[in-house]
């Protein structure tokens, strides 16, 4: 027998057509598709957006008046100086709002608190409805039964009544807990962890059945049994063998549903639920219903933009993904 | 007569449906001996797969639970153990291979990932070291180029060489005992000469016992040492290769042999055994043959009382009542010769 070195040595170098991953063939399929590409780029444009806004540059600017009578102004590119010239000013280029401050400002600040609402909540959402899926569909049995109880009682109770309820609860915890630590952590999700949780902690059912559905196909194909009979853990062959082969589902989910939790905190603004102490895009909309009543067109304009704009993007991407992930469109431009 | 490597003890497996219960595997008995090949031949059905998997504790639980019996390796039952133990067993001891190469991967991993996961399941190596032994298992089993082929997802190898990849995967960490269930039921005529070549020789190469589960006698007469013969959740007939094709003793085992179409025979019809397998819902009563059988006869013995197996000549055992009423004749061997010429490169 040769010895593995020499075989090593001996074979040619890897050829320069490589295969590909499933993955790899996926991501060069959405570059090459200008419609996804576009929406990909959208999407890295509000990801850049939303970590600009974490500087303290952006930060200090959102409570600051910039008009001397702290009161309303139209949208203007331009700020007319005391000795009458003109300097450009982008706090002004999306109007200011009843009390002088800059709608551009808080606009890129919401994109923070959407994209921490979008990846926080699909990160607990994600989790448990894997996790419970992948569970219920392995293992059948009682265990099958439970978490399907679980979901069906969850999934029940009417979706907005269940997260009203949920963020009145987590509202009252956080007070009354009002810790060094916890205010921090309050003040890096700028007030969004009442609606994280509540959204998170409701909205995993979907994905839950998906999986579940996913694994019950899954788990009795031979590569399954052929892991168990290599020896094998349980975990490992959940986790390693089994999961995996769900990621497309959730990949999928996470580009759809995130645009659902920015949509969803808009609706908890609206009714009094949502971020109260920081400009988010939804409680920017609600400050600006009734101010539509004097003409103040902008604020509510910029909002539900930046809303449809990263929605749309979303959804465009989450199609284009599927589409992308789905094998039988294999060679199909 | 050394230890047996395996041996079932009176085996009985059940599984819990909602018509009932039913026992697809009763009463089985069977040894393998190191470095031997026995042969599991029987119909779709008849208790094949789930005998296998039962000895790797590898049946779906519930609804599926072992009964009654024994499953010795190396002199030590394996029943009482522990779901950890039995992962120790399995793959280490114990490895076994499947009928369907296309999903027996998993597809969203490079076959050396897999077989590499494999390697350092049992033995306490590195990644480099365990992709090196990857790499001479994927040269071990005849594939060329392995170092390129380590990094190839399995939906890019034809199926033949996926049940390469298998092989190499169940191999790396050197089994005592291979279960091979229908190994190249799936695989075209050519390949499964081939890989049943390959398994051979890896057989020969590391003197590991082959539990080889077929319905082909041509792949049994090829192969096995020794024969067991199931029908109906029982083993009918068990005996060495040449005595089994030479001298069948059972009437079902007589009656597959007649079944086989040979090469070189003009022949104006196939005798085919009468009636069907029945479902493990509904065995008949007595023998679970009776129903079929041509040496029957109206013996109200038949249908009554289960024929338990006897060893009827040195080393052959058979469940049949009438065995001595019908002293079997020899029949020529079927086409066993033409199925060598064959499956033989």
């Amino acid at each position: 027998m040769t010895s593995a070195a020499e075989i090593t040595g001996d074979s040619p170098a890897r050829p320069s057509a490589a295969p590909q991953s499933i993955g790899r063939q996926a991501w060069r399929r959405l570059l090459g598709n200008r419609l996804s590409l576009a929406s990909l780029i959208v999407v890295g444009i509000y990801v850049a957006v939303g970590l600009f806004s974490f500087t303290p540059f952006v930060v200090a600017r959102i409570d600051q008046p910039y008009s001397a009578d702290k009161t309303y102004a139209p949208p203007s590119f331009w700020r007319t100086l005391d000795d009458g010239s003109r300097a450009v000013a982008p706090e002004r280029w999306f109007g200011l709002d009843f009390e002088g401050r800059s709608v551009f400002w808080r606009l890129l600040y919401g994109t923070r608190l959407a994209l921490l609402i979008m990846v926080c909540t699909c990160a607990i959402s994600i989790s448990i409805g894997s996790v419970l899926g992948l569970l219920a569909g392995y293992f059948g049995g009682w265990v099958d039964d439970l978490i399907t109880w679980l979901y069906s009682t969850v999934s029940s109770i009417p979706w907005l009544l269940l997260v009203i309820a949920m963020a009145y609860v987590l509202q009252n915890i956080q007070t009354m807990n009002a810790g060094s630590v916890q205010s921090r952590i309050a003040q890096f999700f700028g007030g969004s962890s009442t609606v994280i949780l509540a959204l998170g902690l409701t909205d995993w059912v979907g994905l839950c059945r998906l999986i579940r559905g996913e694994v019950i196909k899954l788990r009795d194909l031979d590569f399954v049994v052929a892991a168990r009979a290599l020896g094998l853990r349980r975990s490992r062959i959940l986790f390693r063998h089994v999961l995996p082969n769900t990621f497309h589902i959730i990949l999928i989910t996470f580009s759809l549903s995130s645009v659902a939790y920015v949509q969803a905190e808009t609706i908890l603004a609206f009714l009094g639920l949502g971020i109260t102490s920081r400009p988010s895009w939804g409680r920017m909309i609600d400050d600006s219903k009734l101010e539509l009543l004097r003409g103040v067109w902008w604020e509510l304009t910029a909002a539900t933009l930046a809303i449809l704009v990263l929605s749309l993007a979303l959804n465009v991407l989450g199609d284009a993904l599927r589409d992308a992930l789905d094998p039988k469109l294999h060679g199909v431009k | 007569m050394p230890q047996p490597l395996l041996e079932l003890r009176n085996l009985t497996v059940a599984f819990d449906t909602e018509g009932g219960q039913i026992r697809p595997v009763q009463d089985v008995s069977l040894s393998i001996y190191p470095g031997q090949t026995v042969a599991l031949v029987g119909e779709s059905g008849c208790g094949k797969s789930v005998t296998a998997l039962s000895i790797l504790r590898l049946i779906p639980s519930p609804p599926g639970k072992v009964l009654g019996g024994q499953i010795l390796f190396e002199g030590k039952d394996l029943l009482p153990r522990s779901e950890k133990q039995m992962q120790a067993v399995r793959g280490k001891d114990i490895a076994m291979i499947f009928q369907e190469p296309m999903t027996s991967l998993n597809p969203v991993f490079t076959v050396g990932e897999q077989i590499v996961e494999a390697v350092q399941l049992h033995q306490k190596v590195g990644t480099k070291q365990a992709y090196e032994i990857a790499e001479q298992s994927m040269h071990d089993v005849g594939i060329a180029d392995p170092h390129k082929r380590l990094h190839e997802y399995p939906h890019r190898l034809s199926g033949g060489m996926r049940q390469r990849i298998m092989i190499a995967m169940a191999l790396s960490c050197r089994p005592k005992l291979l279960i091979a269930d229908e190994p190249t039921t799936a695989l075209d005529v050519t390949i499964q000469a081939q890989i049943l070549e390959l398994l051979r020789e890896l057989q020969h190469e590391r003197g590991m016992a082959v539990m080889l589960i077929t319905h082909d006698l041509g792949v049994v007469a090829e192969n096995a040492d020794a024969v067991a013969v199931m029908y109906a959740s029982r083993v009918v007939e068990c005996a060495a290769v040449d005595d089994l094709f030479d001298l069948p003793k059972h009437p079902y085992t007589e009656g597959l042999f007649r079944a086989i179409p040979r090469l070189g025979h003009v022949q104006d019809r196939l005798q085919t055994i009468a009636g069907s397998v029945p479902s493990p819902r509904r065995f008949p009563s007595g023998c679970k043959f009776h129903p079929r059988c041509p040496r029957m006869n109206g013996d109200a013995l038949c249908a009554e009382q289960e024929p338990a197996l006897r060893e009827i000549a040195p080393r052959h055992w058979a469940a049949c009542h009438k065995i001595e009423d019908f002293a079997a004749k020899p029949i020529t061997p079927p086409n066993t010769d033409s199925r060598r010429a064959e499956v033989s490169r």
